[in-house]
């Protein structure tokens, strides 16, 4: 028996491994790594020492960019050969098709989003937010086998060195797959600091008129250090930035939230829940935003960000 | 031609939750409910493609008895059939995939099942993809557009790092988001000629499911506390600007976040 961890992201690896270290000590085993694509192969010394007592690695160039039903059909035999009996990998919308796909296969249990882990008189449990998170559920996994989607930032990540994974190149047959990917276009990442890694972060709703005026939250990100982003209709409906804040979006967790012109939905609130302190400016005084807040002020955004940041600038100037 | 199977669920309005106060558990049944937003969009895809290409709708409902309101606005938007299977238990995502590829089996041949890329409530997004895997079936999930030619599906997904455009050969599976089309609202006529169309229903052992295990128990499901501060201030009166501004950068030199 032994339990696979699985990640599209190379960084991921080490707090997988602490996910699988709980489920190792309940239910003993060997941790075994799966790498899938040139890339990723490449930069395999970065989790060698982490704990894994192997590394499956598929580099063909097929694997390159994401196709659910070749990586599904790759990953599938590899847990037969293995013997695997749990699987980890990072919550994402790829590894949640993939392992749609794989759970099927495996006739197993999968629970995505996971975001607390732990095995109480031999059943394991796990606890995901629910209703646009709005509230979190706790479920019980009644099954041989499981697929466990963690959410990234919920273990912390291993520091340790171990002892050195042995490494098993192998190959793929895809004679079988159906699925075609005829073109990948990577997503445009505005320079600057990302949103998921910000400590600050300055997003703005539909209290915004026009693209022009993100110049606002632009300026003042800018000024405090930090990252900006709007909310799913600014993004989705108007187009004005590639990603947005929110539980479907990005979730942010910075040690300051400015939510400018925002109402308030359960799917972006959800988004920022990982904020240490949340500020709230709105014109609206009944808007949902300030339940969710802090600070907030009711006025018009127009004329406080702009004092905000002139404010903020003399302070920096001392 | 092409027959459509689509699935729609009987969703929560997360909105709109009800909450006990005490113990912050969710009273699933003082929640208002309606059909998914995302399941909403892949019904109106289908349509579409029936509209353009010919052929048949049928929708497949699971879910407790009442989920025939959200079918009944499935036949005024267009539908063919409409199928419920009633159930009162919680079912997790496999018993909901299983039950689908059975449907499947027993009802098709089918060109294509579409639905939404994650339901409105528990948002896990992977019964396209279990359906897909039980019935080894190609998948194009999370489309954000569809076009069907010479037997072929294609589809653009939105996923985390980009866009995709995948091609399957019939039959598929695809989900779709909320950006893939804005969804008809039903005229009058099509209202009341709903009320006349029949809501066909199955039960489990008709699918040859009796002994249908789920591999999942929701023990709890509670609430999330809001624990904000909520110190709220009024900038209302432009002249009160000026002292607003400097409180709130005072309260978060207190917190230590700037």
């Amino acid at each position: 028996m032994s339990i696979m961890i699985y990640a599209d992201k190379i960084d991921l690896y080490s707090e997988l491994i602490n996910a699988g270290n709980i489920l190792r000590e309940a239910f003993g085993g060997d941790i075994l790594g799966i790498v899938i694509g040139e890339n990723n192969v490449k930069s395999i010394d970065r989790i060698r020492k982490i704990g894994l007592s192997k590394i499956i690695t598929f580099s063909a160039n097929e694997l390159n960019e994401f196709n659910p039903v070749l990586y599904a059909e790759t990953i599938k035999n590899t847990l037969e050969e293995f013997d695997v009996r749990y699987v980890l990998m990072n919550s994402s919308y790829k590894n949640k098709i993939l392992s749609g796909l794989l759970s099927s296969f495996m006739n197993s249990a999968l629970v995505v989003d996971v975001i607390r882990l732990n095995v109480e008189d031999n059943k394991l449990l796990a606890e995901r937010p629910v209703y646009s998170g709005k509230a979190s559920a706790k479920e019980e996994i009644n099954a041989d086998k499981a697929i466990l989607l963690i959410k990234s930032g919920v273990f912390t990540p291993m520091t340790e060195e171990k002892t050195e994974a042995e490494i098993i190149e192998k190959l793929i047959d895809t004679s079988k797959v159906s699925l075609e990917l005829l073109e990948f276009s990577p997503k445009v990442v505005e320079e600057g600091v990302k949103l998921d890694e910000a400590d600050v972060v300055v997003g703005g709703g539909r209290g915004l008129r026009k693209k022009e005026d993100l110049k606002l939250l632009k300026e003042l990100a800018s000024i405090l250090g930090g990252a900006w982003g709007v909310t799913r209709p600014l993004a989705a409906d108007y187009g004005w930035a590639p990603e947005w804040i929110g539980i479907s979006g990005a979730s942010i967790n910075p040690k300051l939230y400015i939510a400018t012109g925002i109402s308030g939905q359960p799917q972006h609130t959800s988004g920022i829940r990982g904020s240490k302190v949340i500020v709230a400016i709105n014109m609206d005084s009944e808007a949902p935003i300030f339940k969710f807040a802090d600070y907030g002020i009711v006025g018009d955004l127009y004329q406080i960000i702009p004092k905000l940041i002139e404010k903020l600038k003399e302070i920096k100037e001392g | 031609m092409v027959k459509i199977l689509v699935g729609v669920k009987y969703s929560l309005r997360v909105e709109n939750l009800a909450i006990d106060p005490k113990t912050k558990a969710i009273i699933l049944d003082e929640t208002p409910k309606k059909m998914g937003d995302m399941d909403k969009r892949a019904l109106e895809e289908a349509l579409r493609l029936k509209e353009k290409h010919g052929g048949e709708v049928t929708v497949l409902c699971v879910g407790p008895k009442e989920a025939n309101k959200i079918l009944l606005e499935v036949y005024a938007m267009g539908a063919d059939s409409a199928f419920l299977i009633p159930t009162n238990d919680y079912l997790d995502t496999f018993s909901v995939a299983k039950i689908f590829a059975k449907f499947y089996e027993k009802n098709g041949p089918f060109d294509l099942i579409l639905l939404g890329g994650a339901s409105t409530d528990s948002f896990t997004g992977v019964l396209g993809a279990r359906i897909a895997g039980l019935l080894n079936l190609p998948i194009i999930p999370f489309a954000n557009q569809i076009v069907l030619e010479d037997l072929k599906i294609k589809a653009e997904s939105a996923l985390d790092d980009g866009k995709y455009k995948f091609s399957a050969p019939l039959p598929a599976v695809v989900t779709v988001t909320l950006e893939i089309n804005e969804p008809r609202i039903p005229k009058l006529k099509d209202i009341l000629r709903a009320k006349r169309q029949k809501i066909n229903e199955l039960s489990l052992s008709d699918l040859e499911l009796d002994d249908l295990k789920v591999t999942i128990n929701m023990t709890d499901v509670r609430a999330y506390e809001e624990k904000r501060k909520q110190i709220i201030l009024d900038a209302t009166d432009p002249s009160k600007i000026d002292e607003v501004v400097d409180k709130l950068i005072n309260y978060l030199r207190e917190e230590g976040v700037l």
